[in-house]
């Protein structure tokens, strides 16, 4: 731990770079850390429904149906997360990763928030933490931010391909499934706009259109927004993360504020060290 | 892409825990990829959203893909089976021929207003919490039928759900959760 210590304070004093280093891991810790904060209430009283109101579904192993273990386990990612951002030590923070990735992926598994997008968001970007907080010590800052640039835009893709290759379907392609979710009787501010502006049958052609940008934007930048620059991608992860939520839903936030945030790593690359190309050797690696 | 593969070779060398997750990346994408390409992808990953793959693990192996807004997804609730068994005789048209007035029959669908679309994983509306405290406040036996659309086909299936113990203190209420089937069928046929 000393030699980790001292390690750290030598970096600091000899690497310019070092607090990029930092503010990119706590950036994304902070994205996660909101997004399981966001609907905090939301999961207390959802709590509260699954100790009074037991499924017994066999399909379900009975510890992944046990509300006791998804309270434990979302406290324990949201305390291993706060540890992370505080205590400044390589160690502590590798074990808090460790423990916020094993958490949610129980979280993922439970009866009762399988099906909770959040969720899936913060596992990768717990992921991305864990990988992260292994290297900080190994490698020298600028090649860890150039690959810590990467393997967030390579994650940002992945969300956004997973959700446009369910939309690869004629129900979104005509706008009807999106017109029912959003444009009949959704209570957020863009839709109250519209309703009141357009009559139904100028909804329905309006929600055509929504749903086919959607499905356009989802299928481009997941196919493609990994092989653009660290900070052109960087701009892009946030601008489309942001406004899904911020013109759909805005309980959507919870799903994208990890994404909103990983996506902003880009922008910590060393514009010298992208523009060279070349890779810089990684101290002890 | 000259670059980023020499870049990729690099740091796969010297980090082998950013080649496991670019490696898992790299999987999952060809799953997602599979989904419109493959009928058998495609049914296991609706399957997914029903909780009625073949087994648990089929199941949490694909807990990692993402799954915002994916397919035509829709439910339905009701207080009686969805399709209710044949009486044995035809009471209704001894009932004309006796003149009595039967009680009124039960309304098979009780929906709540028409099939609505759902984002992703329609059994939430029985797992998750505002919909699960929805269904079951009652204590009452409910039936839920789910339909999941994707380029031409569906999948359908039906839950019935039992209330096998009641208790005021604690106040609390335990279902038993039954698929009864989970099938296959063209995206347009009626279901």
């Amino acid at each position: 731990m000393a030699e980790d210590a001292r390690s750290e304070n030598s970096n600091s004093a000899a690497d310019p770079l070092r607090w990029r280093v930092t503010l990119a891991f706590i950036l994304v810790q902070v994205g996660v850390l909101l997004s399981l904060l966001w609907k905090v209430g939301f999961f207390r009283d959802m709590d509260l429904v699954y100790r009074q109101i037991l499924l017994e579904d066999t399909f379900f192993p009975d510890w992944l149906r046990d509300a006791a273990v998804l309270r434990w386990a979302y406290l324990s990612v949201v305390c291993a997360i706060v540890v992370s951002i505080l205590i400044a030590h390589d160690r502590v923070r590798r074990l808090a990763c460790a423990v916020a990735s094993t958490s949610l992926l129980v979280i993922l598994l439970h009866q009762g928030a399988y099906n909770d997008m959040t969720f899936t968001t913060s596992f990768w970007c717990s992921l991305w933490s864990f990988w992260f907080a292994s290297r900080i010590q190994r490698d020298q800052s600028a090649l860890l931010l150039r690959k810590a640039a990467l393997l967030a835009r390579v994650i940002g893709s992945l969300m956004l391909l997973g959700g446009a290759v369910g939309k690869w379907t004629a129900e979104y392609w005509d706008g009807r499934v999106l017109y029912d979710i959003y444009f009949v009787d959704r209570d957020f501010w863009v839709f109250h706009r519209l309703r009141d502006q357009f009559d139904a049958q100028a909804l329905r052609g309006i929600a055509t259109w929504y749903s086919r940008s959607v499905v356009v934007l989802e299928t481009c930048c997941g196919l493609g927004m990994w092989l653009l620059p660290a900070r052109a991608a960087a701009f892009l992860g946030v601008a489309v993360f942001f406004s899904i939520a911020f013109f759909s839903n805005v309980y959507l936030f919870s799903v994208l504020w990890c994404l909103i945030l990983l996506s902003a790593v880009g922008w910590l690359v060393p514009k010298q060290t992208h523009r060279s190309g070349r890779p810089e050797p990684a101290a002890g690696g | 892409m000259q670059r980023i593969r020499r870049f990729l070779i690099d740091s796969i060398k010297q980090d082998p825990l950013i080649a496991s997750l670019l490696m898992l990346v790299v999987v999952v994408t060809v799953w997602l990829l599979a989904i419109p390409l493959t009928a058998f992808a495609a049914r296991t990953a609706m399957r997914r959203f029903h909780l009625a793959n073949d087994s648990f693990v089929t199941w949490s192996v694909q807990c990692v893909v993402p799954q915002m807004y994916q397919f035509a997804n829709q439910y339905e609730s009701r207080w009686l089976p969805p399709t209710p068994p044949e009486p044995a005789i035809e009471v209704f048209d001894l009932a004309a021929e006796f003149q009595v007035d039967l009680d009124p029959k039960p309304e098979p669908e009780f929906v709540r207003g028409p099939r609505r679309f759902l984002n992703h994983y329609p059994a939430r509306r029985f797992t998750f919490a505002p919909a699960r405290f929805n269904l079951f406040h009652e204590s009452e036996a409910r039936w839920m039928r789910l339909h999941t659309a994707y380029r031409g086909q569906a999948v359908v299936t039906d839950y019935h759900f039992e209330p096998i113990e009641i208790s005021q203190d604690p106040p609390r209420v335990r279902y038993q959760v039954k698929r009864l089937s989970s099938t296959i069928q063209p995206a347009d046929q009626e279901w």
